[in-house]
Order: C-alpha cells, then structure tokens, then sequence
C-alpha cells in the first residue's frame, strides 16, 4: 500500500461509484461525507515512509507510487496539504447536502479533492497543470447538471483553463532546456513570458478574470465557490513549486515585479467594482478576484517572507468564502436570484445567514479581530519597505470592497418586516455557519494558530521558508 | 493552436467554443509528438480531450433544454 494509493486512486474511484447513487441523494452525500472525512482522519493519524508495528505486524506505507515511468509522492510533510483537501471538500458537502440541488457533487467533490492532491504528488511537477485542467473539466458536469440562466461563464472557465495549461506545458519544455544555462536572457525572458501567460489564463489574473463573476452570477454560487477556491489553491501551490524548483525564477525582479503589479490591479479592480455591483453573486466573484489577488502579491514577495503569508491566507479564505456561499446558496434557494432587487429584507428571516455574511465579507475586507486582519496587517507592513504603491493599492481596493459589504448589509436588512428567528432551523446548516463564524473570530483573535498551520503547509518547500 | 484561438473569438455557441478548444489541443499534440514524445503527456492530453467531448455532450443538452428544443 501507498499513499497515493490511499489519497488520490480510492477516493477517485470511489468518487466513480457514486455517481451511481446520484437518483438517491441522501445516501450519495452520506457516503461522499463519510469518505471525505476518513480521509482526513487517515492524513492525520496514518504515517507514511515509517514502519510501524500493530499486533505483531510491521508495515510502512510507502510515499511513492509509479506511473508510466512517472511518480506520484505524497511525503508526509504533504500529509497537512492533503488533510485540508479533503476537509474543505467535507465542509463543502455538508452544506451543499441542504443548500445546493445537484446530484453530482458528492460524486464529483471527492474526484476533485483527489485530483488536487494528485496535481500537488505528480512529479515531475508540470504533470499538474493537466491534472487541474481535468479538475475545470469535472467542474463543467457539476454546472451543466443544473440548468443555469446562461453558459457564457462557465465556457469562458475552460476555455482560459485550457489555454492557460498548455502555455504552462511549453513552459516547462522551455524550463527543462535553460534549466543548466540561467545566463541565458533571451531564453529566460521567453520562459517568463510563456510563464506569466500560462498563469494568467489559469490562476484568473488580470486581465483573465472576467469569468469569475460570471460564473459566480449565472451558476449556484456555492459551488462555483468551492471549485474557484479549490483550484486557485492547487495552481497557486503549483506557483510556489515552479519557484522552489527555478532559483533564478525564484530570484528573477521582473518576476517579482510583474506579480506584484498584476496582484494589486485584481485587488484594486475586484475591490472597486464589487462596489458597483447588484448581484451579491458577482459581489462574491469580486471578492474572490481581490483574495486572489493578494495571494498573487505574497507571491511576489516570495524573498522577503511573502511564502507564509501566502499559506496562513489559506484557512482565513476558505472559512471566510465557505460560510459566505452557505448563506448566499440560502437565499439563491428561497428567492432564485441574488439580485438586489429580490433581496430586501431577508437577511430579517434567518438572522444567522446574515451573521454568517457579515462576519465572512468583513474578514475577506480585512476588519479587525477576525481571522483576514493578521495576512493584511502583516502584508501591509512587508509592503511599505519593499513597494509601498502596491500598499496604497491594496488600502483602495478593500475600501472598494467594504463599500459592497455595506451596501449587501443595507440590501439585507431594509425592510418594515420585524426581525425573525436567530437560527435557520436547519440544524446541520446552522452547525456549520456557527462553526465557520466561531473559527474566523478565534484565528482573528489568535492568529499564531493559523501561522502554525501555514508554516506546516510550507515544510515541502525548502526554499520557500 | 493558432486556428482553435481564432475560432474562439467568433463563437456563438457551446459547439463552437469545445470544437475550438479541440483543434487548439490537436495542434499543441502535433507540436508535443515533435518535441518531446513523452508517451504519458500525450495519453493525458488525449484524456483531457476525450472529457471536454463528454462535457460538450453535457452543454450541448443543457443548452438545448434551455432553448426548450
């Protein structure tokens, strides 16, 4: 037995199976819950490339698993990697169990957690980027499952997806040929073109990231969620591999340049536009944009610390987007629109899918005493000694977006109706938001909790820490 | 790859857009096989093929639901 076996070939198949049950739901997302869970449990408890000895028997999981002369590893610095994959998939499901009408997510979620582990193991590690084109590809049948208002977002998705990969895919032919002559400027400014294109297409970068609200709008919005945030953690994980590999690509000032211009124009466009927007869908696509862009600027602070910056925004995010859709996924059900318009008042109804958006939107916009503050605070101050316009840049982009946060809480609560019940009388959703909320005001409080996990997130990356 | 690009600005229908996406990867296989011949990079673009025509199965019907056809 194998790690990879364990992580990515038995959920996947799985995964296969229980696109069997999708006509009986309840069983389908017990299962897929269940499985999801067990393989978070086994990332904690199960050691890999150590013998150990239970009732007599030694055995030892082997890190490495061979593929047409390829490999997948998962060591078990990467077993953290591989826990929050599948936690995030589990957290997803749970909601998506009450909120979300599709059959296919709980056959789908699975394969997707196991594709991105997969893209994180294969090595040599530009095997990824088709693995996480299959990922966009798996997204398509989650989304023409249900029927939408319209494809344009979605078939904008694969189409930069696609592109985006096999620019990353020539990269690394052109990688492999310089990798022995870095004094090579031609070569190198070719590569970093080829590089930056690559990533723009797959990672939403500026100016490539007009889907993202699109799909937010026109698709449920919690799913949406999940597959942008699932991806752009795996191909942002494939980034800071690609700079672990290259130390000239690690220490290259264009690239460093280049991505902290690109970050700061995505928080500054997704911060301002959110403002203008009346869907509290495509306010939700903005806010993504803007997150990922200031992923995008620690990457390009990658030698001055950038790296656990990059990794401690990991949790705050997904705690922060996930109980954000839960909600929106409660009123996209109730009123079939997110549109302004349709949403006066309900936020009156369930007071704690109004809590849940609130506490969500304002750590994504960075409030103090919740878990987004501590990676802005810590960004702005390695901001204003290495590029303090980027700072300015990043201060106009989340006032933008506390503008929208606003305007969502006055659209919310602008009603003569009394004010409802507290709890949505759903139990597993109403767990799961208070969880969400209790944990982004805890890792606010006390931040030192996320900056542990997200120097564990970094152990596989030498070069990086 | 050049073709499938082209294609892509002037789509009006989800046909369009996975037909273009397909001749794009056909000519990234051709420029593969040529350069490198990795067996397993060439079995995977084949997959990722294989499933957007599976996804166009998907959009196709979902498309023609919406137009009540």
């Amino acid at each position: 037995m194998s790690a990879p076996i364990i992580w990515i070939l038995i959920p996947f198949i799985t995964s296969t199976g229980l696109i069997l049950l999708r006509n009986h739901r309840k069983t389908a997302y017990l299962s897929s819950i269940v499985l999801n869970i067990s393989m978070v449990l086994l990332a904690i408890i199960l050691p890999v490339d150590k013998v150990v000895r239970t009732g007599g028997v030694d055995y030892k999981i082997a890190s490495t698993f061979g593929l047409f002369g390829r490999e997948l590893i998962i060591q078990s610095q990467e077993q953290v990697i591989v826990a929050l994959v599948y936690a995030v998939a589990a957290f997803w499901l749970i909601g998506a169990f009450t909120t979300s009408r599709s059959s296919l997510f709980p056959a789908v979620a699975p394969a997707i957690a196991a594709l991105i582990v997969a893209s994180i193991a294969v090595q040599p590690f530009l095997y990824a980027a088709i693995l996480l084109e299959l990922v966009a590809i798996l997204a398509l049948a989650l989304f023409f499952e249900l029927p939408g208002s319209s494809n344009t977002g979605v078939l904008r998705f694969i189409t930069f997806q696609t592109i985006g990969m096999v620019f990353l895919l020539f990269c690394g032919w052109l990688l492999s040929g310089i990798d022995t002559a870095p004094s090579d400027m031609v070569a190198m400014s070719r590569v970093l073109l080829i590089l930056g294109l690559g990533f723009g297409f797959f990672l939403a970068l500026f100016p490539f990231y007009s889907w993202v609200p699109m799909m937010a709008e026109q698709e449920d919005t919690f799913l949406a969620g999940y597959v942008i945030l699932v991806m752009q953690t795996g191909i942002l994980i494939l980034g800071m591999q690609f700079l672990e590999s290259y130390a000239w690509l690690r220490n290259s000032n264009e690239l460093q340049r280049g991505l902290l211009i690109s970050g700061s124009v995505m928080v500054v466009t997704g911060g301002i536009w959110s403002a203008f927007q009346k869907d509290l869908g495509r306010i939700y696509g903005y806010a993504l944009i803007m997150e990922n862009g200031f992923s995008v600027i620690s990457l390009g602070l990658i030698t001055s610390g950038g790296s656990l910056l990059l990794t401690g925004m990991i949790i705050p995010r997904i705690l922060a987007f996930g109980i954000w859709g839960l909600s929106l996924a409660n009123y996209q059900g109730h009123h079939n629109s997110l549109h302004v318009d349709n949403l006066h008042g309900v936020g009156k109804t369930s007071v704690i899918f109004l809590l849940g958006l609130l506490v969500a939107q304002f750590s994504v916009g960075g409030l103090p005493l919740l878990a987004g503050f501590p990676q802005r605070l810590a960004l702005l101050q390695a901001l204003t000694v290495s590029a303090p316009l980027a700072g300015w840049a990043i201060l106009v982009g989340s006032g933008g977006f506390w503008i929208a946060a606003w305007m969502s809480l006055s659209t919310l609560v602008r009603s003569e109706e009394k004010w409802g019940r507290f709890l949505s009388g759903n139990l597993r959703v109403d767990i799961l938001v208070i969880f969400g909320v209790v944990l982004i005001v805890i890792l606010g409080l006390f931040p030192a909790i996320d900056t542990k996990f997200a120097s564990n997130i970094l152990l596989p990356f030498i070069h990086l820490q | 790859m050049l073709s499938g690009v082209l294609f892509l600005n002037f789509y009006h229908t989800p046909w369009q857009v996975v037909l273009s996406i397909m001749i794009f990867l056909s000519g990234f296989e051709i420029i593969e096989y040529g350069l490198e011949n990795s067996l397993l990079l060439l079995l995977l673009i084949g997959l990722v093929k294989v499933s957007l025509a599976l996804a166009l199965f998907f959009i196709v019907r979902r498309e023609s639901r919406r137009m009540g056809t």
